[in-house]
């Protein structure tokens, strides 16, 4: 639902748009997401599991989310598998689910089958009996996401190449603060900003909705940052909805960037590009990708309306919608409490569980208790109650003992419609290893960090576990001023210190995986690919140790979310059940793309016609006039046969060779390499690159030769012709001849 | 995507211009027809594959069509030095 007096700078309620979704219509307003539109119409499912089929509602609100994928349009506009977090909704928009919720299916028909049907279900059952060709079509078509386009794509996409001097990688409080940094002190460097969502300022608006001086702060930089965009060559250039999803070798980083409303824009017979790919060379790099937050994890904890807190308060704060009237929030850090203010402050009902106990809160636990929020201490969800809808949990006491978790009091009922969860946060650490760099666990913050120092680039914000702005804006200042020095604008860095405490923001406590809990049925570490902690747990006792490994046998972090929610927490469940601690575990290994990039966008303008040059000869008038059909080599247009009527091939082929035989035949070979070779040892040389002999051929006659590399493999053969002893004409094959001439 | 500086065209230039050719300083026989099978193997495939600091070869394809030398951390990848024939050799490859 919308709540009513809500105000916001993202939601523009002047202009209604109307979508349809699943073949319903529903209006929304200019600013929202598909996602937040269909919150305020109360649609709670999105779409189906990739294996069991289950109903799945939202998690998150952006790029982390696994559950909603839709496709969007039809025909040549038709686009597979994208998030409806992601989605900016405009008017006439048409999306459908990638696999219905609201139809029958028949992977969720046979739900009292799904306990026997583990990770590695399908290779044991089907695969290793050797039955698999029989049964692979119509398992395929039972399970998988939205279906592949079949159409030509109408759209456009265009490829941009950048030179910088400094990249920034995300538009929060970091992102923002490091770019006016570098920028206030040179003149000279240039500075591209890029950041996936629509607005600069990442979450500070949804995290410090209360702190006035946080949303002032807010507002005075951006319109800094505009002040440097909006000159003439500008030495800014801000690029929002655009993802950096890979980071090769030497500074090299591809951008995605999806038109402002997300929609391909045709006006005046000029068609705009849909998605532009940005491919950016950079002399440093300043890493402000932020966080993305973890759940917390207890039996059915896939049912809809269970979601990541800050993605509750971003749908409230931002765009002023909420699925839920009686709230729950739970977690085993401060940011559940922050959210449960804004709640409050809407006055929606919410209680805060949390597993710390009692004692030695902060100022954010004081603050939600002086307002009367319900919070029960040292209290552990166990499981979700529902259907497919969340409608009550148990929860029950819970107590660290040595160094476990152990449940303590008997379990209890509680309801509620929405509970929203925090287990910390995993820094978006993805971008920065995808060129070999490693990550370390870091015990003080709970995450795998970024490893400290790496060429030319910095890492600032809560990529770094830094939380609270104000510590971030130090932090982001500190390292632009190392980039500046690196890039030797000034000669010495100023570095100022943050407050004493600045890891305390989130306060993540340790991961909270009691055996208990994870020993239960249907605890979903990745809602993508349907991996349970029974799975995890099965891949250990299959004999499988290496987290490489574990992944692979579960599917854990595969598909198009790549386990941005769930990765880190199934590492803390294989540590757990391994009984080592989880810097042994280590992290998979993250490779490009970060997330899911269109292959339009890829080919951009080289498609059709222009995707590979044609050549042809002088003559193709007269080919095409004789009826020829034509084989390409080399990119050169040459006759293949001259089919007369009702011939086919080798109909044409076995006449045009007769003719050759009992007449005369013409071949046209300007499409051959040819190499002039003059000079006194032109023989020698021809004996040379040839395996045959030449020294006796005579002027006048030509010979057909054969040429090897000193491998003895073969790469060329051609006929060649002797004008005198010192002149010789050379014919190459034309697949070959680019690559002669260009070595 | 490498950036690569050709020591001809004296321009850092995307790898996209470029080919490789294979280690460096690989000396052919100078009697080629006196190497038995092995000798001959040798020179022709086997090669230090190297982890660290490394010469190599490099064609500027696409730019001036000069063979140079290029030192490249097989690891990180970074390219440490590139030179024209003669300026290193194998006795002295700095």
């Amino acid at each position: 639902m919308r709540l009513k007096n809500h105000k916001s700078d993202f939601i523009d309620q002047s202009e209604a748009l109307s979508f349809i979704f699943n073949n319903k219509s529903y209006k929304g307003y200019k600013g929202d997401t598909l996602a937040s539109a269909l919150i305020a119409n109360d649609v709670l499912f999105f779409a189906r599991s990739f294996k069991y089929g289950r109903k799945r509602g939202l998690m998150g609100s952006g790029v982390e989310e696994p559950n909603a994928l839709v496709s969007l349009e039809i025909g040549g506009r038709y686009t597979p598998n994208l998030k409806a977090t992601e989605v900016m909704l405009y008017d006439g928009l048409s999306a459908v689910s990638s696999s219905n919720p609201n139809s029958i299916d028949f992977r969720a028909l046979i739900k009292p089958l799904h306990r026997f049907m583990p990770a590695g279900f399908y290779y044991k059952t089907f695969i290793k009996q050797k039955v698999w060709a029989m049964v692979e079509d119509s398992l395929r078509s039972l399970a998988g996401f939205s279906k592949a386009p079949t159409e030509k794509d109408e759209d456009v996409y265009d490829h941009v190449f950048h030179h910088t001097e400094v990249l920034v990688v995300g538009g929060g409080v970091a992102g923002i603060t490091a770019a006016l940094e570098v920028l206030n002190n040179s003149k000279t460097t240039r500075v591209i900003l890029v950041d996936e969502r629509a607005h600069l300022g990442g979450e500070l608006f949804n995290e410090f909705q209360s702190d006035d001086t946080a949303i002032s702060w807010h507002h005075d930089n951006l319109s800094k940052l505009l002040e440097f965009k909006n000159v003439a060559n500008s030495r800014l250039k801000i690029f929002s909805r655009s993802t950096a999803y890979a980071w090769y070798d030497h500074n090299y980083i591809e951008v995605l960037q999806t038109n402002a409303t997300g929609e391909s824009l045709i006006s005046g017979g000029t068609q705009a590009a849909r998605k532009v790919l940005h491919k950016i060379r950079a002399k440093e790099v300043i890493l402000a990708t932020g966080a993305h937050e973890r759940p917390m994890l207890f039996e059915t904890n896939d049912l809809a309306n269970i979601m990541l807190s800050q993605s509750v308060r971003r749908y409230l704060n931002e765009f002023g919608v909420i699925s839920g009237k009686d709230v729950v929030l739970y977690g085993n850090n401060d940011s559940i409490y922050s959210t449960a203010i804004d709640i409050n402050n809407n006055e929606i009902n919410c209680k805060v569980i949390d597993i710390r106990p009692s004692g030695g809160e902060s100022e954010t636990v004081l603050k939600a208790k002086k307002l009367g929020i319900e919070v029960l201490q040292g209290y552990a969800v166990l499981k979700a109650h529902g259907t497919n809808l969340v409608k009550g949990i148990e929860v029950s006491s819970v107590e660290m003992q040595g160094k476990k978790w152990r449940l303590t009091g008997p379990s209890k009922r509680l309801n509620c419609d929405l509970l929203a969860s925090s287990g910390g946060f995993n820094p978006v650490v993805h971008l920065d290893c995808h060129c070999g760099a490693k990550t370390f666990f870091d015990e003080d913050s709970q995450a795998f960090l970024p490893q400290k120092v790496r060429k030319n680039r910095q890492v600032c914000g809560s990529i770094s576990a830094i939380g609270f702005w104000k510590d971030v804006v130090i932090d982001a200042k500190n390292k632009a001023q190392l980039t500046l020095l690196s890039l030797g604008e000034i000669k010495k860095s100023t570095q100022d210190s943050m407050s004493e405490n600045y890891l305390d923001y989130y306060n993540a406590s340790q991961f909270f995986v009691p055996i208990e809990i994870l020993n239960r049925p249907k605890v979903f570490i990745d809602m993508q690919n349907d991996v349970t902690t029974l799975d995890v747990a099965l891949a250990i006792r299959e004999g499988y140790r290496s987290i490489e490994h574990i992944k692979r046998y579960t599917a854990m972090g595969f598909g198009t979310d790549q386990g941005k929610t769930g990765n880190i927490n199934g590492i803390a469940v294989a540590a757990q059940f391994l009984d080592v601690p989880l810097s042994e575990v280590g992290t998979t290994t993250f490779r490009p793309a970060y997330t899911g990039v269109d292959f339009g966008a890829m080919a951009g303008r080289e498609v059709g016609g222009f995707f590979d040059p044609q050549r042809y000869t002088t003559i193709h008038d007269s080919h095409l006039e004789s009826g020829a059909e034509f084989e390409v080599v080399g990119q050169w247009y040459r006759p293949w046969y001259y089919p007369k009527s009702g011939e086919d091939i080798h109909q044409a082929v076995n006449r045009e060779c007769l003719a050759v035989r009992t007449s005369l035949g013409m071949m046209d070979a300007s499409t051959l390499g040819k190499i002039d070779v003059q000079g006194k040892d032109a023989r020698e040389f021809l004996s040379r690159v040839y395996t045959n002999a030449w020294m006796k051929l005579a002027p006048g006659s030509c010979r057909y030769g054969l040429m090897c590399n000193e491998k003895g493999m073969i790469i060329d053969d051609g006929v060649s012709t002797c004008i005198n002893d010192n002149h010789f004409i050379m014919t190459t094959t034309t697949g070959v001849l680019q690559a002669f001439t260009l070595l | 995507m490498f950036l690569i500086d050709c020591p001809y065209c004296k321009e850092s230039r995307d790898q996209n211009e470029f080919s490789p050719a294979g280690e460096a300083f690989i000396a052919r026989p100078q009697n080629p027809e006196e190497l038995s099978d092995d000798e001959w193997s040798d020179y022709v495939f086997y090669r230090t594959n190297h982890k660290g600091d490394h010469w190599e070869q490099w064609v500027h394809t696409n730019g001036c069509r000069k063979y140079f030398l290029v030192k490249r951390s097989t690891i990180s990848h970074e390219i440490l030095e590139v030179a024209a024939f003669g300026e290193v050799t194998s006795e002295n490859p700095s």
